[in-house]
């Protein structure tokens, strides 16, 4: 007895680093990666950490961060919105178009309307017509993207008020008010996933459809709500980037829905739905801006770049299923 | 097993970072940088080249910057604000939209970086270059406009592969193009935008020759739509029948031509103004006086009867050549 206690004992000691991270894994992996990628970038590059350089990387990050999370919640209910790139093209024309003909604030309230709508009708299609998220939201971008570029007739809508353009380049206690808007949109979202009815009830009816439709929740509303959200999201991610590029731009935001898909995934979110925190989102788009700025850095070439973080996708695509696949051989 | 494959993932990530660790730091005094919408295709292949060679024979290091195409505006204004927090003695840019960059040329000039216009006569729609080499677009839609005079003196139908949608400088060569052919008896029978794209300019050429049959010219805004629209000559057996008329003469291009496909090239010299961009930056960083701040690197109209006398050597990056 004694005998086969003393190597049980042994083993438990050794594997609890491994279960450790096999209970923790998908939580803290990213944020440690990066951290690393942070320390990598240091030692390469001695303008990486400095201050104007942080400032950069956050107001590159800002805009990705608002679409990423409003797409965490069309993702949360295992749906897509590959519309938000449109939605932002949109959102930029028709906010710059209002603001220059009657002030900033008509602006605002006419962007985030675009953006909803758009949101609304997307939901519509998807829960109403039961049409697959996928296409109904790529048929969503061919609509929205036509729309942007007839709106503004093709070319960039000039004349946005001063006071709008200089956000994107004035700071509050020193951090950029892009940033400052980013980090209210996910507390935001935080707030209704983590504290709301509706933000349990996304969890639920992306976890599974069927159960929750029987515990008596409406799929339809809150899918439809799902893509509201993403939508709102998209027009703030929108007003960040016209704000920056001072105008409003038929063309904007043409690779946000594979970078907003890509810093959810690689947040934790898991495609299939009702699993992930926006949270990890947030290091997702960190990744995704602070490899980008680093190899920009680093002087390494525009088409190495693309390999390389499509090659960092697939490595954390592929450490999520292992560590899934660890957990559910420890249930088993 | 599955631990072995965490183990060597881990790994793998270690050695990436080392190797990241290992880097050249791509930080120098004399370090200049480039920000363009693309670095690939006919013209800005050769403007890097031009940009390069010259860079190097003065000794500087070139860090370029590529936004994936024009739709990435934004990502070009972000490229162009690393490139100021890299402190590089001066950028030379082609903007992808002048109107977005007010913001990020004033941060530059505030850091006393000299912006630089390469391909581009302005940099931002509000803040003036400190030098520029270009060709004006407004001067190609011109030359254009006079091309399709020369082929078609009798006048005829236009068909337009108008270039990308809400890029500035495809507007611009067929504003002037349509300017001048005001009152003429060249008539546009259709106009389309189109992703820079040179399948799919090939496929609007060929669903325009099916709409328009009897259409006597072609017009592309460069030479991705020019050769796309030769190329659907070619393939519907039309080439001679429909004149091909476009700015920037590229090895395809020039194929085209001596296959008969492509008629009258409005050539830019885009080695030239990548070179001539990087010897006004060398002036203004030495401090020399600039004889001119804005140079206009002239245009040169090719066909089949000068395309073999032309020193094609300020149009075309050698063979190979990648930035």
């Amino acid at each position: 007895m004694t005998l086969s206690k003393k190597p049980q004992g042994r083993d438990e000691s050794r594997v609890k680093p491994r279960a450790f991270l096999q209970r923790y894994g998908r939580e803290i992996g990213l944020p440690i990666i990066v951290v690393l990628m942070v320390m990598a970038f240091s030692v390469s590059s001695p303008v990486f950490m400095s201050l104007p350089n942080i400032r950069n990387i956050g107001v590159s990050a800002a805009a990705l961060a608002a679409v990423s999370f409003g797409q965490t919640f069309a993702i949360l209910t295992a749906g897509l919105d590959l519309s938000v790139g449109a939605i932002v093209a949109l959102v930029s024309i028709v906010g710059a178009l209002v603001m220059r003909e009657h002030g900033v604030a008509a602006g605002l309230a006419a962007s985030l309307a675009v953006g909803a709508a758009v949101g609304l009708v997307n939901g519509l299609v998807i829960s109403r017509f039961k049409v697959f998220p996928f296409i109904a939201t790529l048929a969503m971008m061919s609509i929205v993207s036509g729309l942007a570029l007839s709106v503004s007739g093709g070319v960039a809508v000039t004349g946005v008020p001063e006071s709008f353009s200089s956000l994107a380049y004035a700071r509050t206690f020193g951090v950029p008010i892009p940033v400052v808007i980013a980090v209210a949109a996910l507390a935001g979202c935080i707030v209704v996933l983590r504290y709301t009815k509706l933000g349990r009830r996304i969890y639920a009816v992306g976890g599974n459809e069927e159960a929750a439709r029987l515990s008596g929740i409406s799929i339809g509303t809150v899918k439809i709500a799902a893509y509201v959200l993403s939508g709102l999201c998209a027009s703030v991610g929108s007003l960040i980037l016209t704000s920056r590029v001072a105008s409003g731009q038929p063309s904007l935001g043409a690779t946000l829905p594979l970078e907003s898909v890509a810093a959810v995934v690689l947040g934790g979110v898991s495609l299939f739905g009702g699993r992930g925190s926006v949270v990890g989102v947030a290091f997702g788009v960190l990744f995704i801006s602070i490899l980008s700025n680093g190899l920009n850095l680093l002087n390494v070439p525009s088409y190495t770049q693309m390999m390389i973080i499509g090659g960092a996708l697939i490595l954390a695509v592929s450490l999520d299923q292992i560590f899934i696949g660890a957990k559910a051989g420890k249930r088993n | 097993m599955q631990s072995r494959v965490v183990h060597k993932i881990c790994l793998a990530v270690a050695a990436a970072g080392v190797a990241l660790m290992a880097a050249n730091p791509a930080y120098a005094a004399d370090k200049i940088g480039v920000s363009m919408p693309n670095i690939k295709g006919p013209w800005f292949t050769p403007v890097l080249f031009g940009i390069s060679d010259e860079a190097k024979k003065l000794g500087y290091e070139v860090t370029i910057q590529d936004a994936g195409g024009y739709a990435n505006v934004d990502k070009q204004v972000s490229q162009f604000a690393n490139l100021v927090v890299q402190k590089v003695s001066a950028i030379l840019i082609d903007p992808a939209n002048p109107a977005s960059f007010n913001g990020a040329v004033r941060e530059a000039k505030g850091e006393k970086i000299p912006v630089i216009g390469a391909g581009s006569p302005i940099v931002a729609s509000d803040v003036a270059a400190d030098a520029a080499a270009s060709s004006s677009h407004c001067n190609i839609g011109h030359e254009l406009a006079k091309g399709a005079k020369i082929l078609l003196p009798n006048g005829g139908t236009i068909a337009v592969l108008a270039g990308p949608p809400g890029a500035f400088w495809a507007s611009d060569r067929l504003r002037c193009f349509k300017e001048d052919l005001a009152g003429s008896n060249l008539k546009i029978v259709a106009e389309q935008t189109s992703e820079q794209d040179p399948a799919i300019a090939l496929s609007l050429a060929n669903d325009l020759l099916q709409r328009f049959p009897d259409v006597n010219i072609l017009y592309g805004a460069d030479d991705t739509y020019g050769v796309g629209a030769a190329r659907a000559a070619q393939g519907a057996q039309k080439c001679g029948k429909v004149k091909i008329l476009f700015a920037v003469l590229g090895e395809a291009a020039e194929e085209m031509m001596r296959a008969g496909c492509a008629d009258y090239v409005v050539a830019q010299q885009p080695v030239v103004i990548g070179r001539t961009a990087v010897r006004l930056m060398d002036a203004i960083v030495k401090g020399k006086p600039l004889p001119s701040k804005s140079v206009e690197v002239p245009l040169i109209p090719v066909t089949m009867a000068n395309l073999n006398s032309v020193d094609k050597a300020g149009m075309q990056a050698p063979k190979g050549w990648t930035p």
